[in-house]
């Protein structure tokens, strides 16, 4: 939620630098995101409905920093007038409709809203309307609580009822969309027609416009799960009907009409009638009974006074009804407005807040010996293998589209499918490993050589199961070699086929290169859970700095060198590195040594790529023989030619 | 061991999450997993989210045909790990995770997370703080700046957000909390004998702040130039 500071101040002194007053409130209360221009961008959670306000922020700041909130004073003498307009409103089903307040105002004049009213609905996100509109906008920022003005005379009967939609009954709201409705929804109805959906939207009928002179101002309370079923049916969302879904406060109506009648009235000729208040449940606060110096203690493990405790919780306007004798046991009483405080936890995270997460002491849990999970270590430990044997590791989404599928002559409707995909990429889950891996083949063209594996779940017939994949675009004999070896540690017997793509999968999937194997073991983290005593799997943590990849292709081009049987050569791997800022990868291919004469070939890939443009031969000669050059004076090399 | 050339090499997110796993191994803490496909009772009922909850809004869901889903944190493990266990617990889920959400270069529909959990007699929210300020300067280096903030989790009370601090700007890390009463209640562990904690953090996020990526996408593209740099 937008907050602009400067609103703010109308109900709290304000002392501290932005940036100070935002730090004080993602410490204490809610995360701000942003500041801008002194409006703070404010993460209101599901749970803090009561901050869905001006007024509900400045409470919070009021208690961090322990300062006092401004009493709101009517600005004018609020006169209440007898007006001969009457409306008979009647609440069908207590439940959907806790509490109904209203009052008539009449002799408006519509005209644009004030200017300093407008820039604050701008700043929060509203496009000013008119007066009306734009008065219960702006309390409903300020206060929280929803609320919404009929056009008096376009109600007939003078009548309105508050009950469930029928099903399928229809109601055009105010964005000109009309509502096929369900028994979940709250509407209202007049004489003869459906004027409101409550809660959400109003009625295209009933709506102020500028010929309106007599309007029924309304501060509901609805069901909030009603409200949110609604919302969901209908995928709309409005300021209103997110206020109303994590809940308002019970006890707000009052307040909220007459600063809008006050508000109105302040820009437009007009008088006011008195409010009806239609309550047909009675509102109980919320008492909680806990053991504050014990609870805090239990959970936060820190001591606090009971003194302490008690005046934190009465700046967030949390009473202490009672207390035992020896001060052990407390009932309190919780303010209307805070939906969220149910259980003696929820107080002490209120306690833990003003007292500030960050300053609690050290207390570090004891150093001890995990039960082993065999099946995962000894995947971990086979990805090792694998890693050793030049394997890379690839991660893909379990989902597949339907062209996917068909193009690996795989039938969709043999799949597990998603109800709500957000495209039809995510339509699918994959029965398989084989298609996202050929999908990774296609999509490295630049690289002479692949080899990758992935592990992951698959979801075959409607199961889920570990499943690991191999491909390679090499000789398959290498297949042969991991195989062998993988019985040989994990001393299982591993039956798996060595499949050759045929051309038409590579075709389907646009592989150019003909040659490419794959091997694929189901179950793979079941077939290794009960195999015991592999070596430990090794850790590899080095701050490597990633340089993002450009959307250009890059060129790769190879470079051999002899050198110094010695040499090292992740040395010259990391000096070519150096040479040209557009080099970011250099791969090590080839190693071998000429015994008698001290010396070894080493053979590198090495990866260009600029972010503006792709490279042409002349731009990757120069770089090639700077390579060169450099790499021969510096490892006294010499360059070998294939 | 065989050495083949040119190297292979692991995804960034599993070193990552081997790094993490490793650290919370050595505090006692017990690696378990669980499927990908949940039902809605252990991905939120379980986790004191009820259906019409505004909590669940904060995890847009994958619903599958046939009434599951693809599960939305690795805390679907909480309740389930405790079927069969009793306190004291310590365990961490390392896991795929999936979120219907518009991706871009840094919100994806996958995505690793590590839950971790505790349950004993006498765990306290320092707890918690100590043993992630540890773990976040093992990641970071003992100099990172480090900070909690309250958070809300509707399975977490009190629930804290974790900051840290890289090139002068506080980065969102993780969520944790103390286990709320109604979880232990569905572990039919006693709220009045137990207390616990529990985080979840992504590894995907904590990978990209560690080596300095821009695009959370990459890490599922299977580009060659991405996964050769680590």
């Amino acid at each position: 939620m937008k907050v602009p500071i400067e609103w703010l101040k109308d109900f709290i002194e304000i002392n501290q630098s932005p940036q100070e007053l935002a730090d004080g409130i993602s410490l204490h209360s809610l995360q701000v995101e942003k500041i801008n221009d002194g409006i703070l961008e404010i993460e209101i959670t599901p749970n803090r409905a009561d901050c869905l306000s001006i007024l509900g922020i400045a409470r919070e700041i009021a208690a961090f920093t322990n300062s006092k909130l401004k009493t709101q004073k009517l600005k004018l003498q609020l006169k209440t007038q007898r007006i001969n307009k009457p409306i008979e409103v009647k609440i069908e089903e207590p439940k959907i409709c806790p509490r109904y307040s209203y009052r008539i105002i009449d002799g408006i004049k519509i005209k644009p809203s004030p200017r300093w009213m407008q820039e604050r609905l701008i700043a929060y996100g509203f496009r000013p309307i008119n007066n009306v509109v734009d008065t219960t906008n702006y309390i409903m920022i300020e206060f929280g609580q929803p609320l919404h003005a009929f056009d008096y005379d376009k109600i007939s009967g003078a009548k309105m009822t508050i009950r469930r939609a029928r099903t399928n009954e229809k109601l055009e709201t105010l964005d000109g969309i009309i509502r096929v409705l369900n028994s979940q929804a709250i509407i209202i109805q007049d004489k003869d027609k459906l004027i409101d959906l409550a809660g959400i939207m109003g009625g295209q009928n009933s709506q102020v416009t500028e010929n309106t002179s007599t309007i029924i101002l309304q501060a509901a309370v609805f069901d909030p799960i009603l409200i949110r079923k609604t919302c969901k049916k209908l995928s709309l969302q409005t300021d209103a009907s997110y206020r109303y879904e994590r809940n308002i406060d019970f006890n707000g109506t009052i307040d909220c009409l007459n600063a809008t009648a006050d508000l109105i009235l302040e820009t437009s000729a007009g008088q006011t009638g008195k409010i009806f208040d239609l309550q047909n449940i009675k509102w109980r606060p919320v008492r909680i009974i806990w053991q504050p110096e014990n609870d805090v203690k239990r959970i936060l493990g820190i001591k606090i006074s009971h003194e302490k405790i008690l005046n934190f919780l009465k700046k967030l306007e949390i009473k202490c009804i009672s207390c035992s004798v020896d001060k052990k046991t407390c009932l309190m009483e919780i303010p209307s407005f805070r939906h969220d405080l149910k259980i003696r936890e929820d107080l002490v995270e209120e306690i833990a807040r003003m007292h500030n997460y960050n300053n609690f002491p050290i207390s570090l849990l004891s150093q001890e010996t995990p039960p082993i999970n065999f099946s995962w270590d000894n995947l971990e430990f086979l990805m090792d293998l694998l890693v050793n044997y030049g394997f890379m590791q690839v991660i893909n989404y379990p989902y597949l589209s339907k062209n996917d599928l068909l193009n690996a002559n795989i039938n969709p409707t043999k799949c597990l499918e998603i109800a709500n995909p957000i495209s039809s990429e995510t339509r699918y889950l994959r029965p398989n490993l084989q298609v996202s891996i050929l999908k990774n083949i296609a999509k490295n063209p630049f690289s002479s050589e692949i080899n990758i594996f992935e592990s992951g779940s698959i979801f075959p017939a409607g199961k889920e199961v570990t499943s690991l994949i191999l491909a390679t675009t090499q000789k398959e004999e290498i297949f042969k070699q991991i195989i062998e070896k993988l019985q040989q540690i994990f001393k299982v017997n591993i039956d798996v086929k060595i499949e050759k793509i045929n051309n038409q999968l590579l075709n389907n999937f646009k592989i150019r290169k003909r040659n490419v194997y794959t091997i694929m073991i189901e179950d793979i983290d079941r077939r290794l859970s009960n195999v015991k005593n592999i070596s430990q799997y090794k850790l590899n943590f080095s701050p490597t700095k990633y340089i993002p990849i450009s959307k250009f292709p890059p060129a790769v081009f190879d470079l051999a060198f002899i050198t110094d049987k010695n040499q090292n050569s992740m040395e010259i791997e990391d000096e070519i590195k150096k040479y040209d800022s557009n080099i970011f990868i250099v791969e090590l291919f080839d190693e071998y040594y000429f015994v008698k004469k001290n010396t070894k070939n080493i053979a590198f890939h090495i990866w260009i790529q600029k972010a503006d443009n792709s490279f042409n031969e002349k731009e990757i000669t120069q770089i090639k023989d700077k390579i060169i050059r450099n790499i021969i004076s510096k490892f006294k090399a010499k360059l070998r030619n294939y | 061991m065989p050495n083949f050339l040119p190297k292979g090499r692991l995804h960034p997110i599993n070193i990552f999450l081997r790094k993490s796993i490793i650290f919370f191994q050595k505090y006692g803490f017990e690696i378990v997993e669980g499927p990908e496909i949940d039902t809605e009772y252990y991905n939120f009922d379980a986790l004191n989210i009820p259906r019409y909850h505004p909590a669940r809004d904060m995890q847009d869901t994958f619903w599958l045909k046939d009434g599951r889903l693809l599960r939305t944190h690795t805390s679907t493990m909480q309740v389930r790990s405790m079927q069969n266990r009793k306190p004291p617990v310590r365990i961490i889920v390392p896991g795929k995770c999936f979120r219907h959400e518009a991706t871009d270069a840094s919100h994806e529909t996958n995505f690793y997370q590590l839950e971790g959990f505790a349950i004993d007699s006498n765990l306290k929210i320092s707890h918690l703080t100590s043993i992630l300020n540890k773990f976040m300067k093992e990641l970071f280096g003992p100099e990172v700046s480090t900070r909690f903030r309250p958070g809300y989790f509707a399975f977490v009370e009190p629930g804290i957000e974790m900051d840290i601090k890289l090139e002068n700007e506080w980065q969102e890390i993780l969520g944790a909390g103390m286990i709320h009463p109604n979880v232990l209640k569905n572990m039919k562990i006693s709220p009045k004998k137990y207390t616990g904690f529990a985080f979840g953090m992504g590894m995907d996020r904590l990978m990209m702040l560690y080596y300095g990526i821009n695009d959370i996408r990459l890490s599922y593209s299977g580009d060659l130039r991405f996964l050769k740099q680590f």
